[in-house]
């Protein structure tokens, strides 16, 4: 097996020139590394040597020579030393002294603290003295012999490549895509000025990121220089982004847990960005496109700033990867069909978006305990539905402007149906079934591509747009007339089945004289005819089978949507249903061709 | 990154193996002595700042002492050994002064001041050459500049301790004896805090440090004259030289922390900083209104 003898070979000669480079590296960043110094044992905070030299010496000479008192303690001290002073003589020298020092620097025009004086013994060395000070990096900024981060984190680097070079061989081949893509990785680390605080854990573990991507899928990403530019440009948007959101003030936990979730997006952005660019090459990897790293940290900013609490640091557990991945893919969708979502370096409406969305989700499945949908589950695919296709729609759908994401018509839609789906059955209602959550994703699914295509459904009401209401009553009209055997998908096709025709026949949304919006009273008729009390139990047994039912909505509904609607034709409708389940049903089963042509007679 | 390690050993062919193994060892096997070193920092780095918070911060923690106690000891045990046993594979990878160091400053705060004394020389006189001497990658200016001074850091804590001594009620001839080996360590310590500051280059970090020692060291001068001069005719020219050397290590101080690289402190916390040292020492309010000059 000559192929195993080379490989094993050309990967003894990397090993050595890898281990001792690691060794070097290694050894570097621990001679560089800053300690913390302990300070030698002193006196800290003020005392009577402090007030004395204030008084005699210092600012407070004035008060020296005008207040008896001061004068009186002071003295005592110096002859008779610290011990000569009562309790009370001590706390009062300390009392004019902070009152003394303080009216200094209020007639300096220094700052004084809104408590007043400080309390003379709590003073010891401020953070700065104690935090920042004792701090000591080996050599000055930018006089480290091996001062940049790749050096500083080669030894981690080269453990990891050393790690994989055995499942990817062709690592050690310069000229190979892989090692191309992972040196155009580093390239990006390669003149970034790394101040102490930066970031620099965050690259191993992208690098480990990218290599977990490159052995699972060598397909996306490798093939050309496309993939690099891709890489290079994903992990400056996802460094950037990460460096920016350690701002000062964060836990070390808070700051471990922003850089878990910069690499998770980072891994979110390779798969979603693979993807999108396998199904629109147009408009991704454009080699040359100087707004590719924008659009890369307008996405990786939005998903940081608008995912970093329901995440908790770690969007794998909290999501799914796959399901990140897909958000990622769609935001990356979104802002490559309207780049003016992308606001150069970062982009206010889409991380607007995707936080209202993450937080409209959660409310509405925090307002009805007792749902199984979870956010972990539901978040995502929304998330994904939204921004799709928000994509083709951005002036219908968003026209309060880019600066309000929150009045989005379709997160709103989603909010609003999404509570409806999840509410608990009202007490004595006949159908009591729950929705899953693959079924409360349909029901959205077909809510947000129906706005999309028709914003009428939405343009109306920004608290509660029409779609939003008619799902409601129609979930309504279930709950009080379905069958308590009648199935949840059953129930997902027939919204799906009514929300369509709504949308091409317009008479569907108008309310009758009562009003009822028509559609809801078609839909009562249809459910009063195969489970009313006035329904034959020949008729009830066949509509048992679901798919019954879902046939006969969509061909009522079909009819219907060839027919506009009054209340004639629905008085009409009743009727004929009245007619022909029985004599339809009395055959064992329904002959749609039959029943349709039936109705559409009967609607005349 | 086991889960990783997984995925990727589940997919290696059988006859990988081998490299695996020679990677293995080579990748890890010779460089025990820099993790047990990078071990031995980090639990003296924690330490310290458990120390310097209990000492110096606002809030005191029950079971502190005890802990970071614990900790130097640990450090020093750990670099002990590593030097008795590691010293030819420390000093190739150019690790062996900053060994020598951190064990000199474990020593130095579990209180043995004349073995921490004595691990210094011994590193200066070795290990720790003076920057300019040799190649630049090999030097080691924080470690060199911290054995300099490291006899005036161990002379600062005597003098504190010596504080306690003496006090109170004892005859003026016995306070001012003590006052004077005060006296004399502090001095001592601001010399050898003087000749360290001088083999660092511009703009260390370690100058910060360096200034925070030579305040304190001029704080325990100052503690010394009022707690043990007392009725006494040293006492009024003590006082003004204790407090023309803290004008000096404090304007040291200002310029260190005024001066580093631009954007690098929030300037509200520098001038917290500079104010409470003014007042501790008992300064004029318009030597804190001067700005440095920093060019």
């Amino acid at each position: 097996m000559p192929i195993d003898v080379q490989l094993i070979m050309l990967a003894i000669r990397a090993a050595i020139r890898i281990a001792e480079q690691a060794r070097h590296a290694f050894a570097d960043s621990i001679r560089s590394a800053a300690i913390t110094l302990p300070l030698p044992d002193f006196p800290a905070a003020p005392d009577l040597s402090s007030i004395e030299n204030f008084y005699r010496d210092g600012d407070g000479k004035e008060f020296f020579t005008a207040n008896l008192r001061v004068r009186a303690l002071v003295g005592k001290v110096a002859e008779k030393g610290p011990r000569a002073l009562t309790a009370d003589e001590e706390k009062e020298l300390n009392a004019l002294f902070d009152e003394h020092t303080l009216l200094i620097r209020a007639r300096n025009g220094q700052v004084v603290g809104a408590g007043g004086a400080e309390p003379l013994a709590t003073i010891g060395l401020t953070d700065e003295d104690l935090v920042v000070l004792v701090s000591v990096r080996q050599w000055r900024k930018g006089q480290d012999p091996n001062p940049t981060v790749l050096r500083r984190v080669a030894g981690t680097l080269v453990n990891i490549a050393v790690d994989y070079a055995v499942s990817m061989p062709d690592l050690a081949n310069s000229s190979s895509a892989r090692s191309r893509l992972l040196r155009e990785f580093l390239v990006q680390f390669q003149n970034v000025d790394f101040v102490e605080t930066a970031p620099t854990e965050i690259v191993p573990m992208m690098a480990t990121s990218l290599l977990d991507f490159m052995s699972i899928h060598p397909e996306l990403l490798v093939k050309d220089r496309r993939g690099q530019v891709l890489v290079q440009h994903a992990a400056g948007a996802v460094y950037g982004v990460l460096n920016a959101s350690l701002q000062a003030g964060l836990t070390l936990t808070e700051k471990d847990q922003r850089t878990e979730l910069a690499n998770g997006i980072f891994r979110a952005l390779l798969r979603g960005a693979a993807g999108a660019a396998a199904d629109n090459p147009e408009l991704f990897l454009r080699a040359s496109s100087p707004e590719e790293q924008d659009l890369l940290r307008s996405v990786a900013g939005a998903l940081m700033d608008s995912l970093g609490d329901a995440a908790a640091g770690d969007p794998d557990r909290a999501f799914g990867s796959e399901a990140f991945a897909h958000v990622a893919e769609a935001a990356l969708l979104a802002v490559g069909r309207h780049p003016e979502l992308a606001v150069k370096g970062s982009s206010p409406f889409l991380t607007g978006l995707v936080r209202t969305t993450a937080v409209d989700v959660a409310a509405a499945l925090a307002e009805n305990p007792g749902t199984p949908l979870e956010a972990s589950t539901i978040l995502p695919e929304v998330l994904r539905l939204v921004l799709v296709n928000t994509a083709g729609n951005l002036d219908a759908l968003a026209p309060a402007g880019l600066d309000h994401p929150e009045k989005q018509l379709l997160v709103v839609a989603t909010r609003e149906v999404l509570r409806a789906v999840a509410a608990a059955p009202p007490t004595g209602a006949a159908w009591r079934t729950g929705f899953s959550e693959d079924e409360a994703l349909r029901i959205i699914g077909v809510v947000v591509q129906e706005a999309a295509q028709n914003p009428g459904w939405v343009a109306g009401s920004i608290k509660d747009p029409l779609i939003a209401a008619v799902v409601r009553e129609l979930l309504a009209t279930m709950r009080r007339l379905g069958s308590a055997r009648l199935d949840s998908a059953t129930a997902v096709a027939v919204v799906e089945s009514v929300l369509r025709a709504m949308g091409r026949q317009y008479t569907l949304q108008l309310k009758s004289a009562a009003g009822k919006r028509y559609a809801t009273l078609a839909l009562e008729t249809v459910l009063g005819a195969l489970f009313g009390p006035n329904a034959s139990a020949q008729v009830t047994w066949v509509a048992l089978r679901g798919q019954v039912v879902r046939d006969i909505v969509d061909t009522v509904f079909g009819v219907l949507v060839e027919k506009s609607v009054n209340d004639a034709r629905l008085q009409a409708l009743g009727a004929v249903l009245g007619e022909a389940l029985p004599l339809l049903a009395s055959h064992g089963a329904l002959d749609m061709v039959e029943f349709r042509n039936g109705i559409a007679g009967g609607l005349k | 990154m086991s889960v990783r390690a997984q995925s990727v050993r589940s997919r290696i062919n059988w006859a990988a193996w081998p490299v695996l193994l020679a990677v293995a060892l080579l990748a890890t096997g010779c460089v025990s002595h820099i993790e047990t070193l990078r071990q031995a920092e980090q639990g003296f780095s924690r330490a310290a700042e458990m120390e310097n918070r209990e000492r110096y911060g606002d809030v005191r923690t029950a079971g502190a002492v005890e802990s970071y106690t614990s900790a130097y000891r640990i450090s020093a045990k750990q670099l002990e050994k590593l030097i008795a046993e590691n010293s030819k594979e420390l000093a190739a990878d150019n690790l062996l002064c900053t060994a020598y160091t951190l064990h000199a400053l474990a020593l130095w705060r579990l209180a043995d001041r004349e073995g921490a004394i004595r691990q210094s020389k011994a590193a200066l006189a070795g290990a720790c050459a003076a920057p300019g001497a040799a190649d630049p990658r090999s030097e080691t200016p924080r470690d060199h500049a911290l054995l300099v001074a490291l006899p005036g850091l161990a002379r600062i804590d005597e003098a504190s301790a010596l504080l306690g001594q003496g006090a109170g009620t004892a005859p003026p001839e016995e306070r001012i004896k003590t006052f004077r080996r005060i006296k004399a360590d502090v001095v001592d310590a601001i010399r050898f805090l003087d000749d360290a500051e001088r083999e660092l280059p511009p703009g260390h970090p370690l100058h910060g440090y360096f200034a925070l020692s030579r305040m304190g060291a001029v704080r325990v001068w100052q503690v010394a004259v009022v707690n043990l001069l007392f009725g006494t005719d040293l006492r009024e020219p003590e006082r003004k030289a204790a407090q023309d050397a803290g004008r000096a290590a404090w304007l040291q101080y200002r310029q260190v922390i005024e001066c580093r690289e631009p954007g690098a402190d929030d300037p509200a916390k520098v001038a917290a900083g500079v104010q409470a040292w003014s007042k501790a020492l008992g300064l004029s309010a318009a030597e804190v209104t001067a700005a440095a000059r920093c060019d």
